[in-house]
């Protein structure tokens, strides 16, 4: 079966957490501490290895990209624009090329983590080029960039500069690595008890059900769910084994809480990915000046930000409010957040709905399949209300997920608010119940939902298209 | 404070390790000790772990354990009323429901809304059918009875989800009654009300609760069909009921107990899950004989000197059923009450197992979620 490859050690899979993990953990411990980028190169490259021993031209391809960026570092000589144009273009081509394939031969295994290779391959191009970065040490320390495996599924992405202060200041602690295992179970959770049961919900009511308001109303909020549960989870996760392996990423996401703008929920919740495009498209193309300047770098990060995530371009079109948005507050500034909060809360409702839309035609994948879904929508009879509940069996669990999720956003926002909760939220006592709780969770996860998804965890990687 | 986060960061990463470990050995052993009896078919979503390798073995210990998936589909039930089967509905008091018949083209959630009636044509043609076939009978000098039996759907219609509302009053069989007796065919008798009647009444006198059907299978139990044999006997004429003995409750032996949950629960992976069934004491007298046994037909005579049954106000009786376990559960009430009672396991007028039977009277079973069967074949 397709996917089969990646769900074999996926951060989610039993592999990983149960023999992968635990028998790397302590190798970390023989290797020095200047050393990190030797150690964390190898692991990855066992990853891959193990991950992708079947898939000889998935192998080819990610060697052949590696072998190129070592070319490219190492080679001797001046590092002038003809480099820098061929270390951008060579990997952008080869991911189109990917794509195409993948989309044409249905033969053809798509790599995984092809795409933020790219990206950070570029990255790497880009800084060495501006003099923002000194170039890798030596060959491990540039596969431990490319190859990071807990990023290669969805990021965060990583910019080479970044990447480097942060091997220069690894290290191991037990403050470091208890953070990262809370961070890790954090992530399991958020991905197997949210996002997978909401996915699997959500593919019941495609297939089950395809009509009626209320089908509408739940795919818009299962789809903004399994989007920011997924990518927040792993992004977790990632961060969490990384940490365990003492590299101390940073965070990925910015509050959709606080979100009142269309551009900003959608861009928040995989904000490494927009800071990326931001930091190496938009602010160049800002210096144009004047409105064009501006107008130009929203559309080119808007643009680059949704095709990477595999939004059809014929799709677009559900993410122009995302992209008007994105161009009025350039323009005007920084978006306002001196509005009440009435404002607040509606403009936060309508940005939800807006994002919704984009999430929701990203997980239909094709133009095909969201036309035909808007047309049995129209043609639908008044759908009886039992006939929702016998297609979601999950019903009643949903329900609850929901309602915690609304009681901790709740908490989330008033912390913001109020010191007393901020304080709170800092006490031991807290600190202890929150490991304590995140803890049970995870057993619980492992024990009860993992067993359930042997391939929904990484299906959805797939239909991101990353 | 220093001193305190440290006890804090080791007391996490010490849990977190000892999890770990848990699972592995936990998982290693299975894998180990070898993986017949330990591995399901398939996974929970219904895949497949293909692949010989060790990777793939460790993958398919977590994913098809046996024990996992059934403390998992056990809890999923428990905590949220969930069944992982499409054909298959969690209702109330343990109770699980059938979603659609497949072998008679029926759905049951269908037909609880109303949603499945029969077409006009289809019950003129039923009507028709049921009235040739008396008239076949009384031809031969037999009576004819149509006795349906309703679903557990429909007697413990408030065990279904709540979602599903109450029970319509235009389901099939509501529908084939009124049409049947707007045309002036009475020769039938609609269960529904008796069988609801005498489970308000177990509800009433045991503290306990009697169920009339089994919760995991929702076919009727032995005291369910004792019920239905109540329900037909009280319908007989006075001369009948006093040429014969009828079964009274302190005449037989009930027993509640557990089993292991039945077909509904086992498609479920719900075996666990307990049936709760009502049984005739095996040592319940049997005062009656077989005479003889085709397979498809079997006929019982009573036994003369252990009960005083006037023979001849006895009425010999062939009943059809569709199928031998229906016989089976019927024959220790009929065959222990009237003379001569035969069985026949269709429902077809076989002109030699009625010759052989002889019948008075000819009572024919259907089950509310055959009546299909009704129609012309």
């Amino acid at each position: 079966m397709k996917g089969k490859e990646e769900s074999r050690l996926q951060l989610t899979g039993p592999v990983f957490l149960f023999l992968f993990l635990p028998l790397s953990l302590p190798l970390s411990l023989l290797f020095p501490k200047g050393r990190q980028g030797l150690f964390l190169s190898l692991l990855s490259l066992l990853w891959y290895g193990l991950a992708y021993h079947g898939n000889l031209p998935a192998c080819l391809h990610i060697a052949g990209l590696l072998l190129f960026a070592a070319l490219i570092v190492f080679f001797p000589g001046k590092r002038g624009k003809t480099r820098t144009v061929i270390g951008v273009i060579l990997p952008l081509a080869s991911l189109l090329t990917a794509r195409v394939l993948d989309f044409c031969l249905p033969a053809y295994t798509y790599p995984m983590g092809l795409g933020f290779l790219t990206l950070a391959l570029i990255s790497l191009v880009l800084d060495l080029s501006h003099g923002g970065a000194e170039p890798p040490r030596n060959p491990f320390d540039l596969i431990a960039y490319l190859l990071l495996f807990p990023t290669l599924a969805v990021g965060p992405v990583i910019r080479y500069r970044h990447f480097e202060a942060m091997l220069k200041r690894s290290t191991r602690s037990m403050r470091l690595f208890s953070d990262g295992v809370l961070f890790y179970t954090q992530g399991f959770v958020k991905r197997l008890a949210v996002a997978a049961v909401f996915t699997r919900s959500f593919q019941r009511l495609l297939e089950e059900v395809n009509a009626s308001f209320l089908f509408l109303l739940s795919a818009l909020l299962f789809s903004l769910i399994i989007f920011f549960f997924f990518l927040s989870g792993t992004a977790d996760m990632a961060r969490g084994v990384c940490a365990m392996y003492g590299l101390s990423l940073p965070r990925d996401r910015q509050s959709i809480l606080l979100a009142t703008a269309p551009h900003t929920m959608l861009f928040g919740i995989l904000f490494s990915l927009y800071r990326y495009f931001d930091d190496y498209l938009a602010t160049p193309l800002r210096r144009l000046g004047g409105k064009r300047g501006v107008i130009l770098a929203e559309l080119s990060v808007w643009l680059c930000f949704l095709l990477f995530i595999g939004i059809h371009p014929l799709l677009l079109v559900v993410a122009l409010p995302a992209l008007v948005c994105a161009i009025v507050c350039g323009l005007r500034g920084q978006a306002g957040r001196s509005h009440p909060m009435p404002l607040r809360v509606l403009f936060f409702l309508l940005s939800s709905m807006a994002t919704a839309a984009v999430t929701l035609a990203l997980l239909l994948g094709s133009p095909a399949r969201v036309l035909s879904t808007l047309r049995g929508m129209s043609h639908a009879a008044h759908l009886p209300l039992y006939q929702f509940f016998l297609a979601l069996p999950d019903a009643q669990y949903l329900l609850y997920a929901l309602a915690v999720i609304a009681a901790l956003s709740l908490y989330r926002l008033l912390s913001v608010r109020l010191a007393l909760l901020r304080s709170l939220r800092q006490h031991p006592g807290a600190l202890l119940a929150r490991s304590l709780l995140l803890l049970l969770a995870f057993v619980l996860t492992a024990l009860y939902f993992m067993p359930q998804f042997p391939e929904y965890a990484g299906s959805l990687a797939g239909s991101i298209g990353l | 404070m220093t001193k305190k986060s440290s006890t804090y960061h080791l007391f996490v990463i010490a849990a977190f390790i000892g999890v770990l470990l848990t699972f592995l050995v936990f998982y290693l052993v299975d894998l180990g000790i070898g993986t017949e009896s330990r591995l399901v078919g398939r996974c929970y979503d219904g895949s497949v772990i293909e692949g010989e390798s060790f990777l793939d073995d460790f993958n398919r210990v977590v994913y098809q354990n046996n024990a996992t998936l059934s403390v998992i589909e056990e809890y999923r039930y428990r905590l949220f009323d969930t069944v992982n089967h499409k054909n298959v509905l969690s209702g109330k008091n343990d109770f699980l429901f059938e979603v659609s018949d497949e072998q008679n083209g029926y759905h049951y959630l269908e037909d609880y809304k109303g949603n499945c009636s029969f077409s006009d044509d289809e019950l003129a043609a039923i009507l028709n059918n049921l009235q040739q076939t008396k008239a076949s009978y009384e031809e031969r000098g037999a009576e004819f009875l149509l006795v349906i039996l309703p679903n557990a759907q429909t007697v413990y219609s408030d065990y279904m989800p709540a979602y599903l509302g109450d029970i319509s009053d235009q389901t099939r069989l509501d529908g084939l009654e009124q049409y049947l007796r707007q045309n002036g065919f009475t020769c039938f008798v609609n269960l529904t009300d008796d069988l609801r009647a005498y489970r308000e009444q177990e509800h009433r006198s045991y503290k306990e609760e009697r169920l009339l059907y089994n919760n995991t299978e929702n076919s009727l139990n032995s005291l369910g069909f004792y019920y239905v044999y109540r329900s037909v006997y009280d319908r007989f004429s006075s001369t009948v009921m006093s040429s014969t003995a009828v079964l009274e409750p302190r005449h037989l032996s009930f027993y509640q107990h557990l089993t292991a949950g039945k077909a509904i629960a086992q498609q479920a992976g719900l075996v666990s899950l307990q049936n709760k069934s009502v049984s005739l004491s095996k040592d319940t007298k049997l005062h009656y004989r077989f005479t003889w046994d085709t397979g498809l037909a079997a006929k019982t005579m009573l036994l003369p000197f252990d009960f005083s049954v006037n023979v001849s106000g006895s009425p010999p009786l062939l009943l059809q059923t569709t199928d031998s376990w229906t016989r089976a559960q019927l024959e220790p009430f009929f065959s222990n009450t009237f003379s001569n009672v035969t069985y026949q396991t269709d429902l077809s007028d076989n002109s030699e197992v009625f010759e052989k039977a002889a019948p008075r009277l000819v009572i024919r079973f259907v089950y509310e979620n055959e009546l299909s069967q009704l129609l012309p074949q």
